[in-house]
């Protein structure tokens, strides 16, 4: 465990520092990838409170990492063109104000999950994975044949959008945003697993006959916390598309809602800083191997069977053994 | 002439469910019997189908490549149950997504690398070339009948392997009672290995059926694998007859759905709008039946509840 | 007058509660009730009924037909977690407990409904210590305070059977379903559990399906006894000993 806590700070040093030596040394690139690294991991720490804390395997978070992120792209592309995002009832512009775009992108991701989750909780086990694949597959061919907003080609937003007082082109401006919002994202994790609600949701993954036997509402508890997941989630998809001023389809992909799996995976279930392991090992095999091969994804398969083979607690459980015996 | 369209284009549909059916029956057959969810499935489809096309290739015969598309699966199928999938049973859910997931990666970037990145093609035989009337002023491609005949032959082949054959009385019994057929003497693993490897074939046939009207190429298999998952959310988990049923209804449904709600939504709103919201809700509609039917059955149509 | 004075004092009634499996009657017919201050005991062979009979009042198997009735309340179509909540608190056969949960902090879990606590979000459970007292209060009853710290899946056997019967007690409810709280229970372990419920059932009635029939006749104020899914006899302690058919029933016990 003290193993553990010492990786987690060197981490979160690590998330500082190399954007640090970017700036000194004038390699933006590096900036950058911490950035993605940063905004992967917010998705993961999203994803970990469902899937890691609760026990809700949902494969179709990236429904929510997606519409986050087309949110972003379509209110911003509005504002581009100057044209109104909707004329009924009342005239909406877009907009190119992050101020504003958070607070859209947060609120429709949150009423989408819970529109998701409210369909989907009534299953359980497989259904409910199935489900969760089938609706995010569902808003996947939604953003292919909607012609508005670009359809398989994507859309492209150009700049990126704007925040107060600072310059957001500025890659370690950038980089700092997203990281105060992984901070938020940590503490709001952090304040969640620690309280009475937790409590109620932690034991719903180990055992939820018995929380119902003692008079939790565990479907109200699965909701509230899937729609907590989906909206974060969701945010990881709105800073997305700003990183990148662009966003397709293919943030709505199976194999989206698969790697942000992943990330939890790779880190360590249940563990606070495992989704910032799992995305920074992720990022780096993915730069490591793929400079080798254009078949980076093969390796990345193997080494995910193995993990699950014969290493299942994560890359943060192999500091912890006793976890590790108990599996 | 709507008419005709219209039956044309249900014919389309059911040999779209029949072919769905084929992967649909594998799937819901592994999780019935070894509790397993494979999302590595559409994996054999695309085995099956480069395998074809590797044979066509080889000795320009459709049929020898149909052939090869069933033993080509099967093998896989049988290498990789007793290489990985077998591991994997007495796990939970989650780890069979992901390992199963983590396979679809490994599997196709195998194939990319072996066959590159260019997509194959396989051609109809001669034979199945051309359109064939089937009532009166109605014609329909030959090959697509063809997949619609074997779908249905393969459904009733099924049928009668589950119902009548002694495979089939312990596939049952497996599905039931898992202690049961141990306790009947039969040879677990070996048992789930052939169950594995039937369903990895009719898969793979299903790839190379359906790799001669479209392309065969790395990543064919996600597509019609996530639709094979609503149907068998549709049909109801483990069931045979649920996964055929709600096979045609998938196929039946998107085919429909995508080529008249357009045409159907003109009469209510202006026809450029209409174009491009009918083909949007008709790439949802499968996904919004689903949402329906487990509104009104979480389990499916003939899951246990 | 008399007639709804007795009715008053039945906080648990069930009447006519069957549930069928195609043809295989699990309950059938079954009326057993349940009056303040009371230990009712359910006795029979493995498999007669018993377990079903606990699910289908807990909800989580829903009857056929019948009726159940909570202080004159009917919570037939109430859902397992609405039953639960309004005062419906049970032991599980097979402990069923959060294992990586501590002793306290499964009770303080049980404890949350009471307390309006499930849905507080952000508060630290662990600075309240008005829960923690509560627990601890449960915990010293059920004699586990030593191993409060301890997580569940590494408690004895034992030590689990009292932790399931202090989830239940946390839950301060109308009345309680023990379902054969002392099984694999030492001598020890039974004597605290029937001085315990000795205790509880001043304030809150019992409904206790056990094997151990010496703890039964030590405890239960009736008896009734279930066979093939049917009450074949309800009475007293005395009563029950005394029964022709019941000794049919329970061939090879000594009554």
């Amino acid at each position: 465990m003290i193993i553990e806590k010492l990786f987690n700070k060197w981490i979160l040093f690590l998330l500082i520092i190399i954007p640090i030596f970017g700036l000194i040394f004038e390699e933006p690139y590096y900036i950058t990838l911490t950035t993605k690294v940063i905004i992967l991991a917010i998705a993961g720490i999203g994803l970990n409170l469902a899937l890691g804390y609760c026990g809700l395997i949902s494969f179709g978070h990236a429904a929510f990492f997606g519409t986050g992120g087309y949110v972003t792209g379509i209110l911003s592309f509005h504002a581009l063109n100057e044209e109104l995002l909707f004329s009924w009832p009342i005239d909406i512009f877009g907009s190119s104000e992050m101020l504003i775009i958070w607070p859209v992108a947060i609120l429709v991701c949150a009423f989408l999950s819970l529109i998701i989750g409210f369909l989907s909780l009534r299953t359980s086990g497989v259904y409910f994975i199935m489900i969760t694949l089938a609706f995010a597959q569902m808003l996947y061919f939604f953003s292919i044949s909607w012609p508005t907003y670009g359809g398989e080609d994507g859309l492209s937003i150009y700049v990126r959008n704007s925040f107060p007082m600072v310059n957001t082109m500025d890659p370690f401006t950038f980089y700092f945003i997203c990281l105060v919002w992984l901070m938020i994202t940590l503490f709001i994790s952090f304040k969640l697993i620690n309280s009475a609600f937790g409590m109620a949701f932690q034991a719903i993954k180990q055992n939820e006959e018995r929380v119902k036997s003692v008079g939790i509402e565990t479907y109200k508890v699965k909701l509230i916390v899937f729609v907590i997941s989906g909206t974060m989630a969701g945010l990881a998809g709105s800073l997305y598309t700003d990183l990148n001023r662009f966003v397709s389809p293919s943030v709505l992909d199976w194999h989206t809602s698969g790697e942000i799996m992943i990330f939890v995976i790779l880190g360590g279930m249940a563990r606070l800083y495992g989704p910032i392991v799992g995305a920074a090992f992720f990022i780096i095999l993915e730069q490591t191997l793929g400079t080798y091969t254009e078949n980076w994804q093969f390796w990345l398969g193997l080494i995910l069977i193995l993990e699950i083979l014969y290493a299942r607690s994560g890359i943060l459980g192999l500091f912890d053994k006793k976890k590790n015996n108990e599996k | 002439m709507t008419n005709i369209l219209f039956i044309e284009q249900l014919l389309n549909g059911i040999q779209f469910g029949t072919m769905l059916f084929l992967m649909s029956a594998g799937l819901t057959l592994i999780f019935g019997v070894m509790g397993l969810i494979n999302l590595a499935h559409g994996s054999f489809y695309m085995i099956g189908a480069f395998c074809a096309a590797l044979v066509a290739g080889l000795t320009g015969s459709f049929w020898l490549a149909l052939g090869a598309s069933l033993c080509g699966a099967a093998i896989a199928g049988v290498l990789i149950e007793i290489l990985i999938i077998r591991r994997l049973y007495r796990r939970d859910h989650l780890d069979q997504v992901l390992a199963t997931f983590a396979l679809i990666l490994l599997l196709s970037e195998g194939v990319r690398w072996y066959f590159g990145a260019f997509p194959l093609y396989l051609s109809i035989p001669e034979s199945l070339n051309g359109t064939i009337p089937i009532f009166e002023e109605i014609i329909y491609s030959k090959y697509r009948l063809f997949i619609i005949l074997m779908g249905f032959l393969i459904a009733i082949g099924l049928y009668i392997l589950i119902t009548k054959t002694r495979l089939g009385i312990r596939i049952r019994a497996g599905q039931n009672d898992r202690e049961m057929i141990s306790a009947l003497g039969v040879d677990i693993s070996k048992l789930y290995t052939v169950v594995f490897a039937l369903g990895a074939s009719l898969a793979g046939l299903s790839g190379a059926l359906i790799g001669a009207i479209q392309s065969v190429e790395v990543g064919m298999g996600e597509p019609i694998l996530i639709l094979a998952f609503v149907v068998i959310v549709i049909g109801g988990i483990g069931s045979i007859k649920g996964a055929f049923i709600g096979s045609i209804l998938v196929g039946v449904t998107d085919t429909l759905g995508r080529v008249f709600l357009p045409d159907l939504l003109k009469i209510f709103i202006e026809p450029s709008y209409a174009t491009s919201i009918g083909s949007s809700i008709g790439s949802m509609l499968i996904y919004i039946l689903m949402a329906l039917i487990l509104i009104i059955k979480p389990s499916g149509l003939f899951g246990k509840s | 007058m008399i007639r709804k004075k007795i009715m008053k004092n039945k906080i648990l009634n069930i009447k006519n509660l069957s549930k069928s499996y195609g043809a295989f009657k699990v309950t059938d017919q079954i009326a057993i009730d349940l009056n303040f201050n009371e230990i009712h005991a359910l006795i029979g062979p493995n498999g007669a009924g018993k377990s079903t009979l606990i699910k289908q009042i807990v909800g989580s198997v829903k009857q056929d037909r019948g009726s159940i009735l909570l202080d004159q309340e009917d919570i037939t179509d109430l859902s397992d977690v609405e039953r639960a909540k309004i005062g419906i608190s049970r032991t599980f056969q097979v402990s069923s407990i959060i294992p990586s949960f501590s002793a306290i902090e499964n009770i303080i879990l049980s404890l949350l409904n009471k307390s309006n606590k499930t849905f507080q979000l952000f508060k630290n459970i662990k600075d309240n210590n008005e829960l923690e007292l509560k627990a601890k209060n449960i915990l010293r009853e059920i004699e586990l305070i030593e191993n409060s710290g301890m997580v569940a899946s590494e408690l004895s056997h034992g030590d689990r059977r009292k932790l399931e019967v202090g989830l239940a007690l946390a839950m301060n409810p109308k009345v309680f379903l023990f379902d054969e709280p002392m099984a694999g229970l030492d001598e020890s372990g039974t004597q605290m559990m029937i001085n315990l419920f000795k205790k509880i059932k001043l304030n809150t009635p019992i409904l206790l399906i056990e094997h151990d029939m010496e703890a039964v006749f030590a405890l239960a104020d009736r008896v009734s006894v279930i066979n093939y899914g049917k009450i074949v006899a309800t009475g007293t302690v005395d009563q029950i000993r005394s029964n022709e058919l019941v000794k049919d029933v329970y061939l090879g016990y000594e009554i």
